[in-house]
């Protein structure tokens, strides 16, 4: 029974869960002195100290010393941010490199099957350089088992793309991270690509579409993989896609921008079939703040206002309307479709419920970038605070 | 085979401006439409609604008599072509042209039979045991359409399919995919931002802006009759001219004139001009460069459309010049024989085909029809 002092409790099952072992919990003080994550043999039992007043013995085999690694790394990681309050991204960051080089140089052995994401990783024979990418897809046929099924044919189809995992969608859809190995582009040529008329296959809908003229090694090897996934398993998808991984001390920090990635695209470019990480780097710079810094800007920007700095969806949407037409009026009209006097009077409900005349520069700048953070402090992943 | 009705579509994303606005279309079974238009009008977008791969956030969409909104990608009797090839690099053309059917679990037999078929209809059957990378870029483009063929679609839907291809392939691609409609009478839905496949493909061209179409017609009524300013500028290379002037009428005669431009209208058009209220006001007159000429026949037939000239640029492209005039400080284009050599700083005429003169509205963009019937019949 899991209990609020119990913070290995998740760790353990995970564990256990992963690699299909059994253990006994022994909630009793051991009388040596040890510290969390660290092993013993008690007869022919494995055993690892959890806290003070708790230790777990495994009823199967655990002599792989990778594996023991791996449960020592995550409890000590569960402890500080139990203990200390660590973000999740400080989590990520501090240990994860550190847990998946151990593994690597100690020729990991292949694990069963499961869904933690983590454990995963480290099991896969991923060779940077490379980044870390995410897929949506936006509708899945009922038989869940099916759809992976035929979704992962398709990705095993590309050599340079590693199936790292599925994950759950905030959306309740399942979403599929990969691996995408930039470092060699076989059987896709530069010569597949239109100097001057650039690379355009999504067509850049959308107001943050950035298209470059040659394609990046990862658009490359990314667009043929959602073109095959679309034509061929007729799966409809977008990719989120996290920073440069050059070697496997980046991993970490692969994984840590292909959640802020994800995050990010939702505010700025929602439409786009690829949206990258760093693609905006005002994303960039927002997305690293911290409750901290978040929260007296809000509070600065609030000042005066009468109803809610968050704007209702019709009304974020004139706004940001408004400033893709560069604040003239006809042409944001005619980028909404809507009529000039529809749009004046949203700009004014926009002006009565903040205080903001998004016509002035400074006020849509400021009510913008409000929107960005409030809706970063709602969303469902966690932020660097937490 | 299909007939796709777009019934008032519309995409929107959250947090973005409306990619698709009010979108109507009606492609009738076995015809050859192409979306064409600049990078960000919405055209993949639509595409892309018709295959399911984008939600629709409003209207109707209907592929045959059956309505699709909610129907997955893969029942909906389609099959698409993009601009990657997107050729699984280890495996064999055979084997490319058979995974699509092999993940929907079809039996070997009939696999067989649909890659031998389709590969005959592209004449790759001798290409069947090479990878890829053994193939040229058309071959590959072929390749690609052979995927999409061996699914036996009721619709295909084409993104950009050419736009990899150098421009040699592309004119010679360009014809295979229309000799390839003619062969399997397919209906066929073709997006693409070049103005000239479209013209040279498409039974019908639905030219895009921002989201919204500005003219669905045959390729020589768009060319002939644009709607509006920016399908006339957008359609035809070297693109339209355009003069921004007033007209002015003066005893009982209407006159277009700019700086050190004055042409006389024909009658025949004041009735239109006058029923849209654009007399006494700016409007922008458009001529193509095909429609300014120096042959002394033009110069006589029109005496009161002439243009005095001076020429900046002269380039010749062979069967034909194009010279770059300035006339009133404005830069214009004019295409001419390559009988004539121009150099620049030459002083000439030009006489405007009036019969092929567009008048603009300066304010709406809008094209005043020649003919008061004209006017009447597109509102």
């Amino acid at each position: 029974m899991k209990t609020a002092g119990m913070w290995w409790a998740d760790t353990l099952e995970s564990f256990a869960e992963a690699f299909a072992i059994r253990y006994d919990l022994v909630q009793e003080r051991h009388p040596a002195v040890r510290d969390t994550g660290e092993w013993w043999v008690q007869g022919e039992v494995w055993c690892v100290q959890l806290d003070s007043w708790a230790h777990a013995c495994w009823l199967d085999a655990v002599d792989n010393p990778a594996w023991r690694r791996v449960l020592t790394i995550s409890l000590q990681n569960a402890s500080a941010a139990s203990t200390r309050q660590l973000s999740w991204r400080q989590v990520v960051t501090r240990h994860f490199s550190e847990l998946v080089h151990h593994a690597l140089t100690d020729n990991w052995p292949q694990e069963p099957d499961t869904h933690k994401l983590g454990l995963r990783l480290i099991t896969r024979e991923l060779t940077p350089p490379g980044c870390f990418a995410w897929l949506e897809f936006s509708s899945q046929s009922a038989d869940a088992q099916e759809f992976r099924a035929l979704v992962e044919q398709v990705i095993d189809a590309w050599t340079e793309v590693v199936f790292v995992g599925w994950t759950d969608h905030p959306t309740g859809l399942q979403a599929a991270v990969l691996f995408l190995q930039t470092g060699h582009q076989d059987g896709v040529d530069d010569e597949d690509f239109d100097e001057e008329d650039g690379y355009d296959p999504e067509g850049s809908e959308g107001l943050a579409a950035q298209v470059p003229l040659r394609p990046s090694p990862l658009r490359r090897t990314l667009y043929p993989l959602l073109d095959s996934l679309e034509s061929d398993a007729m799966v409809p998808v977008k990719a989120t896609v996290g920073a440069a991984v050059a070697d496997v001390h980046d991993w970490a920090n692969g994984l840590h921008t292909l959640a802020e990635a994800w995050r990010e695209r939702t505010w700025f470019g929602p439409g786009q079939l690829i949206y990258e990480w760093g693609q905006q780097p005002i994303a960039y710079l927002l997305s690293g703040l911290s409750n901290g810094q978040m929260n007296p800007f809000l509070h600065m920007a609030a000042r005066g206002t009468t109803g809610s700095m968050m704007l209702s969806p019709d009304l974020a949407d004139t706004l940001q309307g408004v400033l893709a037409a560069n604040l003239n009026i006809s042409e944001a009209s005619r980028l909404l479709y809507l009529h000039r006097n529809t749009l004046m009077n949203r700009i004014d409900r926009i002006r009565s419920q903040t205080g903001y005349d998004i016509r002035q520069f400074n006020d849509a700048l400021v009510l913008w970038v409000a929107q960005v953070l409030l809706r970063r402090q709602g969303d469902s992943l966690p932020s660097s605070s937490d | 085979m299909a007939r796709v009705q777009l019934n008032s579509i519309w995409k929107k994303y959250t947090g973005d401006v409306v990619a698709v606005k009010d979108f109507n279309l009606d492609v009738q079974d076995k015809e050859f439409v192409v979306f064409v238009g600049p990078s960000g009008c919405g055209k993949t977008t639509t595409l892309r609604m018709i295959a399911g791969l984008e939600d629709i956030t409003a209207g109707d969409l209907y592929i045959g008599e059956r309505r699709v909104n909610d129907v997955a990608p893969k029942d909906r009797d389609i099959a698409m072509v993009f601009q990657n090839y997107a050729l699984y690099p280890h495996m064999t053309v055979y084997q490319n042209m058979a995974f699509g059917l092999k993940l929907r679990k079809f039996s070997k037999a009939e696999i067989d039979k649909r890659v031998r078929e389709a590969a005959d209809i592209l004449d790759i059957g001798h290409l069947l045991d090479r990878k890829p990378k053994a193939l040229s870029g058309g071959q590959r483009q072929r390749v690609a359409l052979g995927r999409a063929i061996v699914r036996e679609p009721a619709v295909f839907l084409m993104d950009e399919p050419l736009s990899n291809l150098d421009a040699k392939l592309r004119v010679q691609m360009r014809a295979e995919i229309r000799k390839l409609h003619q062969r399997i009478q397919t209906t066929v839905v073709y997006v693409t931002h070049d103005q000239t496949e479209a013209m040279t493909m498409g039974d019908r061209i639905v030219v895009m802006r921002d989201g919204v179409i500005q003219q669905a017609d045959t390729p020589q009524q768009v060319y002939n009759y644009p709607a509006n300013m920016f399908v006339a500028g957008f359609i035809g290379s070297p693109a339209m001219n355009f003069i921004r002037g007033e007209l002015i009428e003066e005893g009982g005669v209407i006159t277009f004139r700019a700086p050190e431009v004055s042409v006389r209208l024909q009658e025949g058009r004041y009735a239109a001009l006058k029923d849209a209220g654009v007399v006494g006001k700016e409007v922008v007159l458009g001529i193509r460069p095909e429609d300014m000429h120096n042959e002394e026949m033009y110069l006589s037939t029109y005496p009161d459309a002439i243009l005095n000239a001076r020429v900046e640029v002269a380039e010749n492209m062979g069967s034909e010049v194009y010279i770059h005039i300035n006339v009133g400080g404005q830069s214009l284009v004019s295409r001419v024989s390559s009988r004539y050599h121009y150099t620049p700083g030459t002083e000439l005429k030009l006489a405007v085909d009036l019969n092929k003169a567009h008048i603009f509205n300066a304010e709406t963009e809008e094209t005043i029809p020649h003919h008061v019937a004209e006017a009447q019949a597109v509102r």
